[in-house]
């Protein structure tokens, strides 16, 4: 019994579905571009949060020592600076790189190329880059650095304005997350409404075949589940639709994130392949879940008692 | 048996769609129902199977109280009853077999079963060779007809005629007026509703008149009064 009826449900939604292709394929269409707009603001997201973590990546600390501080003393320092929490990375640079640093950074200036030759020694220190784990790391590191038992060692510091950068940076990547984050749950809100009011409209058509069903004897349930499973399907082909569309989508716009972030910085298409269930299975609930919803309403609404 | 006692449909603040109606309907028996348009006939009918309740009065169809039916017993009601509409009322978007086989899956009934009664239901109402059509694609009779294959495809005890032969021509509503016949002559309780003089007075049947909302005349082999 149980069988027979849900083989009547399903044949029912099938041959509804059917006869009713154009305005199946309306339906499906809409839920798809409404689906379409999700994954493109979640993509969006996630280039945002890329661009954060690379402008991140580019603040770091560098701690210039006095020329006569040995090697010695500046790699204890490295080691030591290396315990501090929230510290990736502490990188070593000895006056004599640092001096072809800058011989290469102003290979064009010749007035400062030649008035380094007139100087009988390097005038430079041992240098110490200090990369923290994420902007908020850098607090702690610029603690231990204003500690006044350094002063004697450090020739120079330029961490005092990164102080206010990374603040700045901060700011701003919370306030740009916000808005993403805001923007996200508007459109969300926007894609689900328009695919709601898609799925009533599809069940509006069939308002007076509601009540003919009721007349005859029709139980709720048997005249709903139909129309809960042509949900069903509409939902299963818009993400079927969407998730296909994010492939060539993903490889047209890869070339312009490798030329903004670098190549192999972030793939979208990995991020897909690699979170291919959780995309598709998030769709899904999602899609299923507003598309039964919708259908339970509206024909809730045109079935007469 | 169907039996009306007392039954009163009153819109606020004093217009009654019917009055103080009673009568019993016995089974097996053809019974016409009528009146001028707006004397309550179809309210009667549409009490019958709940899809209007009265505001005084009891109905009863056999033992079964159902003047305050609740709403998940009305499918079993309705079940057991087949009613021909005036504007037939058939699934645009099912062809004709789908139609009167609904009847048979909102029971329950096994496809089998179904695939064997619905072509005998057609063939008697003449529409064998027409199952895969759509409604659009039938006459105003054909459609009558595969609206009465549904009322009678699960052997319902009551079959209500409301205004069966009210868009059709002569030949079609002899037509149909036969196959009611039929029915009632293979034990089906018939209540027709009607407006027809001629219809009615050619039956020889039994003929409740309404006036007003109220009855005034309830005649074996009756005769159309107003």
């Amino acid at each position: 019994m149980l069988l027979v009826s849900l083989y009547r449900v399903l044949k029912f939604a099938a041959v509804n579905f059917w006869r009713n292709i154009w305005l199946a394929v309306v339906t499906t269409t809409i839920m798809s571009m409404s689906l379409f707009v999700v994954m493109m603001l979640l993509g969006l997201n996630l280039v945002i949060n890329q661009a954060i973590h690379s402008l991140h990546e580019q603040v770091d600390v560098s701690v210039y020592f006095k020329p006569e501080i040995t090697a010695e003393v500046v790699q204890e320092f490295q080691t030591s600076l290396q315990q501090i929490p929230g510290v990736r990375e502490v990188v070593y640079i000895s006056k004599d790189a640092a001096l072809e640093n800058f011989k290469e950074k102003f290979a064009d200036n010749q007035v400062i190329l030649e008035s380094l030759e007139e100087l009988a020694e390097n005038p430079l220190g041992d240098t110490l880059i200090i990369q923290g784990e994420s902007i908020e790391d850098y607090d702690l590191v610029l603690q231990v650095l204003n500690n006044e038992e350094l002063a004697p060692y450090i020739q120079e510091k330029n961490f005092q304005d990164y102080n206010t950068i990374i603040t700045k940076i901060s700011e701003i990547s919370s306030t740009v997350n916000k808005i993403g984050l805001f923007l996200s749950i508007m459109f969300l809100l926007i894609a689900l409404l328009v695919t709601f009011n898609t799925i009533r409209i599809a069940i509006y058509t069939y308002r007076s075949e509601l009540g003919i069903m009721r007349l005859v004897g029709a139980s709720k349930a048997f005249i709903e589940w139909p129309f809960f499973v042509e949900g069903v399907f509409y939902a299963l082909i818009a993400v079927f639709v969407t998730t296909i569309a994010i492939y060539p989508i993903g490889s047209a716009v890869q070339p312009f994130l490798d030329k903004f972030f670098g190549p192999s910085t972030l793939n979208i298409l990995q991020y897909v392949n690699s979170h291919f269930i959780k995309i598709v299975g998030v769709q899904l609930l999602g899609a299923v879940g507003i598309s039964v919803f919708s259908s339970w309403l509206a024909v809730r609404k045109y079935i007469k008692n | 048996m169907i039996e009306f006692k007392n039954i009163s449909m009153q819109y606020p603040p004093d217009v009654f769609a019917v009055k103080d109606v009673s009568f019993k309907i016995q089974p097996k028996e053809f019974v016409s129902i009528v009146g001028q348009s707006g004397t309550g006939k179809t309210t009667l009918v549409k009490m019958i199977i709940a899809e209007e309740r009265p505001t005084r009065g009891k109905i009863l169809i056999g033992d079964w109280d159902i003047t305050n039916i609740k709403h998940y017993e009305l499918p079993v009601l309705r079940r057991q009853i087949g009613v021909v509409w005036q504007d037939f009322k058939l699934l645009p978007k099912k062809t004709v077999f789908e139609n009167v086989a609904f009847a048979l899956e909102v029971c329950g009934e096994t496809p089998e079963k179904i695939n064997r009664v619905v072509p005998q239901v057609l063939k008697i109402v003449g529409l064998g060779d027409k199952q895969e059509r759509f409604p659009y694609q039938l006459s105003g009779g054909e459609q009558q007809r595969v609206v009465i294959a549904r009322a009678l495809v699960h052997r319902p005890k009551i079959l209500i005629a409301d205004e069966p032969t009210g868009n059709l021509d002569a030949i079609n509503t002899q037509g149909i007026m036969e196959i009611l016949k039929k029915i009632n002559e293979l034990g089906t309780t018939i209540i027709l509703v009607t407006h027809d003089r001629e219809i009615v007075n050619s039956l020889k049947k039994r003929v409740i008149t309404l006036d007003g909302g109220q009855v005034v005349s309830d005649q074996f082999e009756g005769k159309y009064m107003l």
